[in-house]
């Protein structure tokens, strides 16, 4: 017995002066599949195929042989077990990106549109990328699962001590992961998730060339409020993209906000989306977000008479707003009053609302010249061009000049090639001229 | 004893929630009640529908069979709307072959959703003709030659194991547009609920129900 002790404490005393040796690198086990992440592969085929039927797949040759060749350093060189790699460009103004746990990778035309250059991109893709290989969507769906399970049960307990309390609880629990934690591929994930995510990204980037500053410089453009938003009413003071800006600026070894890294040559080569962006946003209610792409497409190439008419466009349905957010609105109480107000009004309403005021009056007044301005710049270099004398109707018939407006209509019907929009500014001259000084009644 | 006086209303609320299928008091514009719009000639809009399968570890998809009962919802719709003769124009998603034609349809059903927040916060301002899309849908090349466009929107979900525990809820909304000046015409809205058995039959009867009073061009057939 004496012995044994003895060689213990010789063993242990030998192994505490033993210099620490470093375990060897192990490799990371296979991600095993089971039949819930099955079940997660399943609805991601449904999704692609919903985007696509329902026209929110935007298809550019042009810009699809861009990114394949951006990317094609980027995708990686093993095969993964259920990932094809799929690049597609979804028309939606959010400026988002999101890969779905199948390698389709999602980047919105609004995050396209206020891109600075193609090192951006590549940072964003290889962020997404990430997400992908290192299975971050089921991981979470699993844990979510798991989460769920273990309120589910305690519900239960609730449902049977407490009765009807914990029946909606029951309910809140089993419907808690939506779209089996698919939403969070979309909206993002956990924070430790996107960490990993982002320090995979300035790896990739330094590997391909690329400025790793630019993901940092490209968070900070995403953090800029360009329309009022729904901010909750708690925790909006810990604002997630601009930690995400520190932890990057941080990761890539800069102490400064990132300066502009505007690319002229990246703005023509996206110029298709940028006009689908507008246009989005436009249908969408985001005025200003539409002002920004328009302007930084006629900056890019001033002589386009498409991309001045777009900015006459934008500006004329800004009508009585700003073209920013001014520091009053930036506040979150401003912000979710303005969000509130223009969730609750009509566009038509909002604008009348707004025009009442003495800003929203000047402000429409600025709008409303940069507009003639621009309708007629655009047409002065393109006489062919139908939209800006549509603009300038629908300009003119907003002041209330009815003749200048119908002569304008007159002019567009003569130029415009499609027979509905013909017959809308047809039955617009109908209407006005019904209404002239003059008019048989 | 005082709470036994509610017990009749609340039996009543009950038993009106309770219905398989529940249709709300209709929506309709000033344009449709004074015959202003006369609905001959629709367009239907392709379904868009968001359902959710769920179990005890939480939502097992949907995804597939969301997109299944919007289609249909599209053709109880349509097949309703023929009953009461109203002529039902080709789908446009048929009909579209292009990137843009296809990119149009998108672009409207997102101009109807930005003004849907709107319909689903206030609907009653439909009444007052107050809620409009812009004649910007009057471009929609499909919609040349309809009196309306017919936006069907949905949302539901399934709680397993579907049998004698499970239910199925489905929320409902159809709303009729001026093809011409983009104006909400009127909605109705309804919901199927506790069963998730036959919902094609309850869509056709639930829509049928909230149809009843529209000025349209046949009357509603008798029972």
């Amino acid at each position: 017995m004496r012995l044994l002790r003895a060689a213990a404490i010789i063993a242990l005393a030998t192994a505490a002066f033993l210099p620490a040796q470093k375990k060897p690198p192990q490799n990371k086990p296979p991600f095993v599949f089971n039949k819930s992440d099955l079940k997660v592969l399943e609805e991601c085929a449904a999704l692609d195929r919903r985007f696509e039927t329902r026209a929110l797949v935007f298809h550019d040759a042009a810009i699809e042989e861009h990114f394949a060749e951006l990317t094609s350093r980027l995708w990686p060189a093993q095969p993964l077990e259920h990932v094809a790699w799929n690049l597609h460009i979804l028309r939606n103004p959010t400026a988002s990106a999101f890969a779905l746990p199948n390698g389709s990778i999602y980047l919105d035309t609004g995050l396209l549109a206020r891109a600075e250059n193609d090192d951006q991109v590549f940072g964003t893709l290889a962020h997404e990328i990430a997400h992908v290989t290192e299975r971050h969507a089921y991981l979470y769906a699993r844990s979510l699962r798991k989460s769920v399970v273990g309120t589910t049960v305690f519900a239960a307990g609730s449902y049977y001590f407490t009765g009807i309390y914990g029946f909606f609880l029951l309910n809140w629990a089993a419907g808690r992961p939506d779209e089996v934690g698919l939403m969070d591929a979309v909206l993002g994930y956990r924070r430790d998730y996107e960490e990993q995510a982002d320090q995979s990204a300035v790896e990739q980037m330094k590997k391909a060339g690329r400025d790793p500053v630019q993901l940092a410089r490209f968070s900070l453009i995403l953090d800029e409020k360009i329309e009022p938003q729904p901010i909750p009413f708690l925790r909006h003071d810990q604002p997630v993209l601009r930690d995400r800006v520190n932890y990057l600026k941080r990761l890539v070894g800069v102490q400064q906000d990132p300066g502009p890294g505007e690319d002229g040559g990246y703005v023509a080569r996206v110029k298709s989306v940028i006009l689908q962006d507008i246009q989005l946003d436009l249908n969408t209610r985001q005025f200003r977000s539409a002002v920004a792409g328009a302007q930084r497409l006629q900056s890019a190439s001033p002589n386009d008479a498409l991309a001045i008419y777009w900015l006459g466009e934008s500006y004329r349905s800004l009508g009585p707003r700003d073209v920013r957010l001014t520091g009053r609105e930036l506040k979150p109480d401003a912000q979710r009053t303005e969000y509130r107000e223009e969730a609750g009004h009509s566009e038509q309403e909002e604008a009348s609302r707004l025009a009442a005021t003495p800003e929203g009056k000047a402000a429409l007044v600025t709008n409303q010249r940069m507009a003639e301005d621009l309708f007629r710049q655009a047409s002065g270099v393109d006489p062919s061009l139908a939209e800006p004398y549509f603009g300038l109707g629908a300009l003119y018939e907003q002041q209330g000049k009815r003749e200048a407006a119908v002569e304008a209509y007159r002019k567009y019907i003569e130029l415009c090639p499609q027979p509905a929009d013909r017959e809308r500014a047809k039955r617009r001259v109908d209407e006005l001229t019904r209404s002239l000084p003059g008019a048989a009644r | 004893m005082r709470s036994a006086r509610w017990l009749p209303a609340m039996a009543l609320a009950g038993a009106i929630f309770a219905l398989p299928v529940h249709a709300e008091w209709p929506y309709f514009g000033p344009s449709l009640k004074t015959g202003r719009v006369a609905l001959h000639k629709v367009v239907i809009l392709p379904a868009q529908f968001a359902y959710k399968v769920i179990g005890l570890k939480g939502v097992k998809g949907g995804t597939e069979e969301g997109e299944q009962i919007g289609v249909n919802l599209a053709s109880a719709v349509a097949a309703e709307l023929a009953r009461r003769g109203v002529e039902i124009l080709p789908s446009p998603r048929d009909a579209a072959k292009t990137d843009s034609e296809k990119y149009a349809i998108a672009d409207l059903e997102t101009r109807y959703d930005t003004v849907g927040l709107l319909i689903r916060k206030k609907p009653g301002l439909i009444r007052e003709g107050r809620l409009t899309l812009d004649d910007r849908v009057a471009g929609f090349a499909p919609g040349t030659g309809a009196d309306a466009l017919v936006f069907l929107r949905g949302h539901g979900e399934a709680r397993q194991p579907i049998g004698a525990f499970g239910t199925a809820d489905l929320h409902i909304d159809v709303a009729f547009v001026g093809a011409k000046t983009g104006e909400v015409l009127g909605l109705v809205r309804f919901g199927i609920y506790l069963s998730h058995k036959e919902i094609e039959n309850r869509l056709a009867s639930g829509f049928r129900e909230a149809l009843h009073d529209l000025p349209l061009p046949l009357p509603p057939p008798k029972h």
